[in-house]
Formats: structure tokens, sequence, C-alpha cells
């Protein structure tokens, strides 16, 4: 059956009525403002270009893998990223809360929303000693030319920890790596509820 | 010069160069801590300054760069006040501090120049505006293209009215 005259005229009117409103979409967004979208800050800790993450380390050699931030906030983002190193008696961080322990070195990093920070982290011992056998201190760790006294004790850890991803017994230590940011309301650095850590095993140079 | 005086001058240049050490270190410890913290705000201030910029709808990507330059600078000044060397501290805080106190000045200026909001909405609204024009007129003569087509496809079908 044919449309009338008229009945066109209405679906041309339809037609135009809808095309002006898709034409002024982008004023009524503006006045909306963009919908919401899940904010997020990423930290990540890569393993150099052999693709291993360092496990056992002593004092002969230095070790390095990447850091990376990656910003989803939605604005700049200034982030505090914390290199801290424990003893697997001493507190680890949590979601809430960061680990009690002093930051060693800091990386500050200003980043625009969507994009990435890589950044290297080299790191090597000295003053290591094994009293006995039965624990390990480690006086200095160097992080990217800086040195730290740390004086950490570790003792013999025979429990078999899939936590450590390893069946074997160690001085067991942990790099940990804390993502902070820049909180503008309370105009300071905040922890950020992220962190990334690397176990370390302390082998003698022998 | 006699020894006395010989004696006396040699007193003098060492007291003065103990006291001179003296205090350019405890001054430096003092100095040095007050810089990096000064730095350190500055950086802070100016990175309210830049996301200022930025919500107003400014391009930031260089100042963020230079902020991360003076980032590190701070860091190097603390890493050197750690171990001691002061001069470095100091340096790298006030190349820090400085760094920061431009971008700052260069984030107003640009937030300065931004379109605010109402000009924003207003420029899309132009768009939108030629956009509606556009489609209304080229609507309007599709209409008038078909009706008369319409008209004439009616009239070929009606032979009788014709005739």
């Amino acid at each position: 059956m044919m449309w009338t005259i008229g009945e066109y005229k209405r679906a041309f009117y339809l037609v135009g009525l809808v095309g002006i409103i898709m034409c002024f979409v982008p004023s009524l967004m503006e006045l909306a403002g963009s919908p919401p979208n899940e904010r997020f800050s990423e930290l990540y800790i890569l393993a150099d270009h052999t693709g291993n993450y360092p496990f056992n380390v002593s004092t002969r050699d230095s070790y390095n893998v990447s850091l990376g931030v990656g910003n989803h906030v939605g604005s700049s983002v200034y982030y505090d990223v914390a290199v801290k190193f424990r003893n697997s008696s001493e507190a680890l961080p949590n979601g809430t809360e960061p680990s009690p322990l002093p930051m060693l070195y800091e990386y500050r990093v200003f980043l625009e929303d969507g994009k990435d920070w890589d950044g290297n982290l080299t790191f090597s011992f000295s003053q290591v000693s094994f009293p006995n056998n039965v624990s390990c201190n480690v006086g200095k760790i160097m992080i990217n030319n800086a040195a730290f006294e740390i004086d950490k004790t570790a003792t013999w850890d025979t429990a078999k920890d899939t936590a450590k991803d390893t069946a074997n017994s160690g001085f067991y230590y942990q790099l940990l790596v804390e993502l902070w940011s820049f909180n503008q309301t309370a105009d300071r650095i905040q922890y950020d509820g992220r962190f990334v850590s690397l176990w370390l095993n302390m082998t003698s140079n022998a | 010069l006699s020894s006395s005086t010989r004696v006396a001058t040699i007193i003098c240049f060492v007291a003065l160069f103990t006291a001179g050490m003296s205090t350019a270190h405890g001054l430096s410890n003092q100095d040095v801590s007050a810089a990096i913290a000064d730095a350190n705000n500055s950086l802070q201030s100016a990175f309210v300054a830049v996301i200022d910029a930025e919500n107003a709808g400014m391009n930031v990507s260089v100042l963020i760069s230079k902020l991360n330059q003076a980032g590190a600078n701070l860091t190097m000044a603390e890493l050197a006040f750690d171990n001691g060397n002061y001069q470095e501290a100091l340096s790298q805080a006030g190349a820090c501090k400085i760094s920061a106190e431009n971008v700052a000045a260069n984030a107003v200026d640009l937030e300065s120049h931004a379109p605010g909001w109402p000009s924003r909405i207003f420029s899309n609204s132009e768009i939108g505006l030629f956009a509606a024009g556009g489609f209304v007129m080229a609507l309007l003569l599709t209409w008038f293209w078909f009706r008369g087509y319409y008209t004439r496809k009616l009239t070929r079908s009606l032979p009788e009215v014709a005739s």
C-alpha cells in the first residue's frame, strides 16, 4: 500500500528532527560531561632483556629490572615510586597501608592520562656476611649507583613457601616497590595502595 | 716581618679558616635541608598549576616533561644530601626550584589563555548549528524533489484524470 503525501511529510519531519538532534550531540556532551570510565593506576616490574627476574643474588653481580607506571586516572598524576628493602620478618605493605620501612630510592614521575613510564632499577649488594652460616647480614645496597646502609639480617628459611616461587631454602629478602601519588586535596604525597615486589635469595660468592 | 708577627698571622688564618669551615658545614646542613624542602614545595605547587591548566583544556605535555626533569633534580639533591655532598645537593635543589617555578609561571600563563567552558560549548554549538543548517537545507531540497516526483508518479498512474 502506498503512503500518502501527508505520511511522507511526517516521515521527513521525523528524519529532520533526529538529524538536528544528532548535530547538537557534541554540545550536549559538553554540558553533561564525559561518561565515567574506570580510573586506576598501574605499577609493574619487568625482567631485564634476558627475560629472567633476579632471584639468587650475591655481591658479585649487579642486577637489573624495569619498573613501569601507567596512568588511567583521567588527568595527569604526580607519582612517587618508592623502593624499599625488607627481610622476610618485616612488615609488608597492603592495599591501604604502606610498609613502615624507610624509602631508599624514589622516582618522581609526572604522567599524563593514558601514558606509561618505564624506569631502570639497577641494584647490587656489598658488606654481606654469613655468621656461622645460620644467618645472613646485608650491610649495604646500591640502587642506581646510590649507596644505602641497610644492615638487614635474614635467618635461614627452610619453609617451602610457594609465594616465594621456589621450593629451595635460603636467606630471603624482598625488594619492594610502592606506588605513591600526590593528593591535591591533602596537599601531600600519599600511598596509592599498590606495590610490587621481587623475592631475592642471598647467596655467597663461592 | 718579625717571627712573632708571622706566628700571629698564621694563628689568625687558622682561626678564621676553622671558624669558616665549621660555619660553612653547620649552615650547609640546615640550608641544604631547607633548600630541599623548599624545592619539594615548589615542585608540588608547580604540579597543581599544571593540573589547573590541564583542567582548563590546555595541552600540558611540555610542562609535564619539564616537571619530570625537575623531579629528577630533586631526587639527585636528596641522594647527594644523604651522602653528605651538600654542595651538589644545594645545586640540584636550586635547579629543581628554578625549573618548578618556571613551569608554574608557564602553567598560569597557559591557563589564562584557555577558553572557558561557555566558549567551548559555544564552539561546539556553532559547529552543530552549521551542520544542522546544512542538513535542513539538504532535507528541504530532497523534500521538494520528492514532492514533485510523487505528484508526477501519481498523475501518470491516473490516465483518466489526465485525459
